[in-house]
Formats: structure tokens, sequence, C-alpha cells
């Protein structure tokens, strides 16, 4: 096998909040294609959970199965073509189910879906949907929200501490669903052993300051623990939207496996 | 090359599915099955097998005649087998099987176990074709009793028997005729909205014949539509009372629906009429109650019709006419009128571009609308070529959508979307701060500059970049793109450009003057209308088309969301 040799736990959960009726929100992870992934839905009646449910199954299933069949050591352009091809698609089936139902008329969702391949992570994003990296106790945003606030932002126009105050922090520049193009934001990162990563709906990311966000993260207990502690946490400021953790820990050495999985997987 | 990885999966997939669906004749017919690229195993394995003989001194050196002549035949025989259909090759096998072994008993015994192991191969291969189905090929064979299987698909097809007629014609060997009977009952399929039916088609056609016509396209679509139907029917329907006012109404209000003008941001817009008055409108309907539960349903209903009502009381000649708003088992209309002529998005283009003179009365009109609705506290928001109409036969103006950018404003889905550029956006809304009427004159002078010019006054690499000229640079003066345009002209643009609010035109009837001003120093052509009467002078006008107040419209922060909390539980 390679020299470094990773290997990743999962864990996802989603929670409704406090204000909301119903979620909208959809995780997803496959530990064996070693893939994570968030939607956050949007839109009305049941439209929303339609749009980010179906997201979540379409590019699990396509991306899973594309995994299998490229292998552990696929290019990096490749995966990122498979990864494009593949949100794409479900760009498509999401738009044409808007159209085709009316109830599903501007439903749309976001995006953030990770692929851990040996010490890569291919980070994918649409929308304000997060991925947070905690590194030797410092966490780190790794994703650039698309959204009307962050451009202020990009633009120069606002700084971090009048976008924190600001009017219009739900407005999102990119969706998944709304239009027949879509533009995945792809990104490459080296894993290090050690790296605890979250992917997180905005239910969280706007509840909790970074600093919180830390310091939920940072104490030595199991993946279930933290994701329990986040969304508590979340709830506790005010839980006004729904909530969606997942976490994946990558740490040395190789996954135990038996002989018979080895030899079915190959 | 992933794409191709990608589309190498599909059509595995669908490949399987195909079988699921119509597991018994996928392989049907390969009747005199020709040469095939696995038949050249057992030939190869012979051959290896003859030299690991020789190697190995099982065959002495030189060899005999006989043993040469046998080999020779063995080989013939391997190479011809794959050719003959199962049951005769199958004997003629068993037949060459036995004279090997005898002369390889007859060699020294020890050639006779390579040769039947080679044999053994063989049989194996044999028997894989006749799985696949050969064996009923044998028994259908010839073109004869494939075109009476055709002919009956083909009636199945007509009967719309559509299911029964892919039955038949998966018996058939695809190529030739059949490839365009499949494509066809394909078509067929996806006109009666089956889709599953579609995909498990176009699988067989393309797992076949990968690149017959646009299969592989069409393929891939049934497979996506297939889905969301899968989907569709999997996931919670919505509630039900909504699902039935999300069929397309009949009726919404008094107004009879006659048809679909089209589908906004917002949702549908209808072609309706009042069955009453029979008076045509478009009604434009947004799916309000979806959008919002509970109190916050309560307000964002409230706002909707506040929006409307105050929409509705600008009566102005160049303002699309509001009749009626009303909202029904959660979707809110609004009934406006229907107008004849062009949206001004088309005149961008420099093959339709307006003469100026016409450019300038219409702008000038818009303007004057604009003042009209200023004074009324209504800001449009949405000043743009599309929200321009525009009929040359009766050089008739009208602004259409006002106020409509504020209600949707509020009332989008929870998670905002801002799509497109906002390259009509006045630099104090994209910044954020407090935005009022003037917003609306900036984004007029925009309109006028890409109708002048064709172009947007500012771009951007990317949104940020956009953003960043909006707020920071001064935008190319419009002669340096059209030099034939006088300066004038080109001083109302700029002004209203201006980055400053306080320095732009103050009102629309400032704008309108200027535009008025500026165009009467042209020299006019003969095409334009202009200085007709149907101008209409806010300013002495305004009396003629009362407006009550209506106080509880406020304009504050216009680019701001600006909606109160319970409404955006989105946060």
């Amino acid at each position: 096998m390679s020299a470094v040799s990773l290997s990743y736990e999962f864990c996802a959960r989603t929670d409704t909040g406090r204000v909301r009726a119903n979620n909208e929100d959809a995780v997803g992870v496959d530990s064996q294609a070693q893939l994570a992934m968030l939607a956050d839905g949007m839109g009305g009646y049941n439209a929303g959970e339609v749009a980010s449910r179906m997201a979540i199954d379409f590019i699990q299933r396509e991306m899973a199965r594309w995994l299998a069949q490229a292998g552990p050591r696929a290019k990096s352009f490749d995966l990122r073509r498979a990864m494009e091809i593949c949100v794409d698609n479900a760009n498509q089936a999401i738009l044409e189910a808007a159209e085709s139902n009316m109830q599903y008329t501007g439903m749309g969702t976001t995006l953030v879906v990770g692929v851990f391949q040996g010490p890569r992570l291919m980070l994918g994003h649409i929308g304000d949907s997060r991925c947070y990296r905690l590194r030797e106790g410092v966490l780190e945003q790794i994703t650039r929200d698309h959204s009307w606030l962050q451009e202020q932002i990009d633009a120069g126009l606002i700084t971090p501490q009048q976008a924190a105050v600001s009017a219009s922090r739900n407005l999102v520049t990119r969706a998944l669903g709304v239009e027949e193009l879509v533009l995945l934001e792809v990104n490459e990162f080296e894993v290090q052993p050690g790296d605890l990563y979250l992917l997180c709906s905005d239910g969280l990311s706007e509840m909790l300051r970074h600093a919180e966000l830390a310091a939920l993260l940072a104490p030595r207990s199991s993946l279930e623990e933290k994701t329990e502690r986040l969304i508590a946490a979340a709830n506790s400021q005010g839980g006004r939207d729904n909530i969606s953790v997942v976490l994946v820990k990558a740490s040395m050495g190789p996954r135990k496996q038996g002989l018979m999985s080895r030899l079915l997987r190959a | 090359m992933v794409g191709n990885a990608f589309g190498g999966n599909t059509t595995v997939a669908s490949k399987q599915n195909a079988h699921r669906v119509h597991p018994a004749p996928q392989h049907g017919v390969q009747n005199a099955a020709p040469w095939r690229r696995d038949a050249l195993w057992p030939v190869a394995s012979a051959a290896l097998a003859v030299l690991v003989c020789v190697a190995t001194g099982l065959v002495p050196l030189p060899p005999s005649l006989l043993v040469l002549a046998a080999l020779l035949v063995v080989l013939a025989c391997l190479a011809l087998l794959p050719l003959l259909r199962v049951w005769p090759g199958v004997l003629a096998g068993a037949g060459v099987a036995g004279i090997c072994v005898a002369v390889g008993w007859g060699q020294g015994r020890m050639l006779a176990l390579p040769l039947l192991a080679l044999f053994t191969g063989h049989y194996i291969y044999l028997a894989r074709r006749a799985a696949k189905g050969e064996v009923a090929a044998a028994r259908n064979g010839g073109t004869a009793l494939q075109d009476e299987v055709r002919r009956l698909a083909s009636d199945l097809k007509n009967q719309g028997k559509l299911d029964a007629a892919f039955d038949k014609l998966v018996q058939l060997p695809v190529r030739g005729e059949v490839l365009r009977d499949l494509y066809h009952l394909g078509k067929a399929f996806e006109r009666n909205r089956s889709f599953e039916g579609a995909r498990g088609v176009f699988a067989h056609l393309v797992a076949h014949a990968p690149l017959y016509r646009d299969a592989g396209a069409r393929l891939g679509r049934a497979e996506r539509l297939a889905e969301v139907e899968r989907q569709a029917k999997s996931l919670p329907s919505a509630r039900p009372q909504a699902a039935e006012a999300f069929a397309a109404p009949q009726h919404l209000g008094r107004y009879e629906i006659d048809g679909e003008l089209g589908r906004g941001s917002m949702g549908r817009v209808y072609a309706a009429h009042d069955p009453v008055i029979g008076r045509a409108v478009a009604l434009k309907t947004l799916a309000l109650g979806s959008e919002f539960e509970g109190a916050a349903l309560v307000d964002a209903r409230a706002r909707f019709f506040r929006e409307a009502e105050s929409a509705g009381r600008l009566q102005h000649p160049q303002i699309v006419a509001i009749y009626d708003a009303g909202d029904e088992q959660g979707l809110s209309w609004i009934a406006m009128e229907r107008l004849r002529g062009k949206d001004l998005s088309h005149a961008v283009q420099p093959e339709h571009w307006l003469a100026v003179p016409i450019l300038l009365s219409i702008a000038a009109r818009v303007a004057d609308a604009l003042d009209y609705a200023h004074q009324h506290q209504v800001v449009h928001r949405d000043i743009k070529p599309s929200n321009i109409l525009y009929d040359a036969g009766t050089d008739t103006v009208k602004v259409t959508d006002f106020g409509i950018a504020r209600i949707t404003d509020n009332s989008k889905t929870r998670t905002g979307l801002v799509l497109g550029t906002p390259s009509f956006m006045a630099p104090e809304q994209i910044v954020g701060t407090k935005a009022d009427g003037r917003c609306d004159i900036y984004a007029l002078g925009v309109t006028l500059y890409q109708l002048l010019t064709g172009r947007l006054p500012l771009r951007g690499e990317s949104m940020s970049a956009l953003m960043h000229a909006i707020a920071n640079e001064v935008p190319a003066d419009v002669r340096t793109l059209r030099a034939d345009l006088p300066e004038s002209v080109a001083m109302v643009v700029a002004r209203a450009l201006h980055k400053n609010p306080g320095a732009r035109f103050q009102t629309g009837a400032q704008m309108a003057a200027a535009l008025r001003e500026a165009s009467s120093g042209m020299r006019p052509s003969a095409d334009a209308h202009f200085g007709a009467p149907l101008d209409y002078d806010a300013r002495t006008d305004f009396h003629k088309y009362p407006m009550a107040d209506f106080p509880d419209t406020v304009f504050d922060s216009a680019a701001a969301p600006a909606a109160p909390h319970a409404t955006r539980s989105r946060i």
C-alpha cells in the first residue's frame, strides 16, 4: 500500500432546530467510498427537502459508483471532472423536477461534497454551506461562501465586522437546481493525520461564532459526542434554522480489514 | 475522459436495468453468429498448447507428418468451429476431439491430455454461447421471420402497446431497420411520458449501437427523467390542499385562465380574462403560502397585499395597471393589464437598436413614470430593459412590475437567491446603505447606456469584481462607444450614473426634462414620433391620476431585504 496511509471515520447528523417545522437539510456519508456531503434546500412546502434529498441521493450514488470504478488512485483531474459532471447531472435532474411539478417551482439547494482519497481531499461546494478544518487546534474555514455578503466582502465594500451585522445574510448567489448552468467550486486539499473536517449548513455556522465552533470541536471525544454537542449548542443559541453537521476524522494507518472484505473489494 | 467513464457507467447500469425489465430476450437472436473476438481464445490457447507440447518434448522434434497434420486440423477446426451454429458446432467439435484424442493417444498418450483440456475449454465457450440464447437464434433465424416480428411490433406500437412492441423488437438483432424501429419506439415512449420505458429502449439501442443518431443523449435524458419520476413518487407529497392548489388552476379569483404566458422567478404567469367584463389580464402568481408558515405567512401575506395595493394605486399612462390581487389556497396572484408590444431587452442588440430620438423619448417617459411613482412612495427597484414595454405601432411606453421587485424580495424562499449579475444596481444598493428612488434613476441610466451602446456601463470578471466596479469605477463616456452621440446625451447618462446619489438627477422629472432638452438639440429623424402629445408631464398631469395615500408602504433601506426577522427565519 501507499506510504502515507490514512483512514477516515465519518459521522453525520441533521436536526430540525427549534423554529422550523420541517428539515430542509440533508446529509450523506459513504464510508466505503469515503464520501461526505451535505445540502441545505430551499423552496416552499416540501420542495426544499425534495431538492436537498435529490441532490444528496443522486450525487452519493453516482460518485460512489464512479469512485468504485476509478479506484483509489484516480487522477485529481479526473476526480474533479467526475464531481463536476455528477453535480451538473444532479442540477439537471432537480431543475427538471422543478419545471415539471408546479409545487417544486423555485426549489434549489446548496451543496458541499468532500471526497477523501488517501492523503487528499477534493472538496466541492455551491452556496453557503461550509467546510471547516481543525488542524493542530486551529479551526479554519476552507470554503468560501457563494453569498451576496461574501461578494460584498470580496469587492471590498464592507468589512467582515460589518458583515457580521448585515441584514442580507441569507442571500446565496449560487444554488443547485435553479439554473441551467451551475458552477461547482472544487478545491483540493492535503490531508494530514489528525485532521478533523466539519461540513455544516448555515444553521450551525450562523448560530455559533468561529471561536465557539473551535472550542466545541477541540476536546477529545468521539465524533458522535462532538456532533451532539454542536447541534445542542446551535439549538441553545436559538436553533433558528435546520442544523446539519458532518464530521470526518483522518487518522494514521489503514483501517482494520478482514481478509474477506479485502478480497471482496479487489 | 472521465466523462467517458461516466458514460460507460451509465450504460452498464442501464444494461442491467434492461435485463431486469426484460430479462429473457435481451440477447435474443444472434443467428449465424459471425466471427467474434472471444472465438480467438480457443485458437490462441490451442497454439499455446502446441508450443508447450513441443517445448516440453511431449511431441518429438522434428514431429512426424501425422502429428503435424493433426495439429493443423485441430487449429483449423478450432478456428472454424465458432462459425458454426451451436449444435453442429458441438457435434463437429466432439468429432474433432475424438480424432485428436485417438491421434494423441497413439503419439505417446501425454499429448491427449492438453488436447482434452483444450476441447473442454471450447465446450465451455459453446455452452456460454448457447446460454446467451443462440439456441433460440438458431431456431428463429431468417430475415422473413425478422420482418414478420418487426411488422408485429409496429402494429403493437400503433395500438399504443409500447411495452409489448418492445418485447417483440428486443428479440431481433439490433441492426439495420431494427435500429430505426427501436429509435422510434423510444420516441413513442417519450411522447407517452413513460421515461422508464424510453430508458429501457434507448439503453438496449445504445448497448448495441452507441452512436445511433442521438440515442445516447436521449438515453441520458430518459434516465434523468425516470429518476425524477421515481423520486417524485417516493417523496412525501406536498400537503394535500396545497397539491390541489398547484394543479394548474382553472380559475384564480374571478378570472378564468386561458393559458400560460411564461414563468417568472416568482412563479407562473397566466393569460386570463374576467368573464364579467371580458377584460384580458395577465395573472402573475406567487406561491407565497409555500414560502412561509404560521405567523411568518400572515406577515408575508399582509406585506404582499400592502405592496400590491400600493402598486395598484399607481395610475399612470406609462405604468402597467394592476387591477386586482388575491390569494387562494396558498397561491397569491396579481392581475395586471395585458399589453401588446415587446419589452426592450431585444433592443440591446445593435441590429435592433432604436433611433436615438425614440430612445430618448422612451427614457423620458419612463423617467416621468418614475417621478410619479416616487411621489407616491413606490420605488421600482428593478428598472431594466426587460421591464420596459414598447409598442412601436402606437408609440406606447409602459413600465411593468412596479413594486413587484419588492414583493418578491420580501417573499423569496427563505434562503434568498441572487441570480445573475447586479448590473443595474446603484452603488448604494450594492454597498447596502440606505437607498431610495434615486437608485431607479441610476438603473434608468444603466438602461439608457445599454440601449444606446449595446454594452453595460460597468462589467467585471466575477460578481465581486462587478460590484467593486459599480462602487468605485466611473463608466466610460457613451461617446467612446458610439461617437455619433451628442454631448448633451452623454451628459444625461453620466449624471444618472453618478456614484453619489446626491449628484444624480434628484427626481424623475429632472431627468425627463434633461432628456427632452438633449433630444430637442438633435436633428429630429423622420421616423421618430417625437414630441407627440402622448408625452406625459408629471407636474401638470399628476392630479388627473389621483392616488390615495398609503402610509403603510414604507421604503426603507431598499437594498437590504429589510424584512423583519420573523419572515426571514433563516436569519
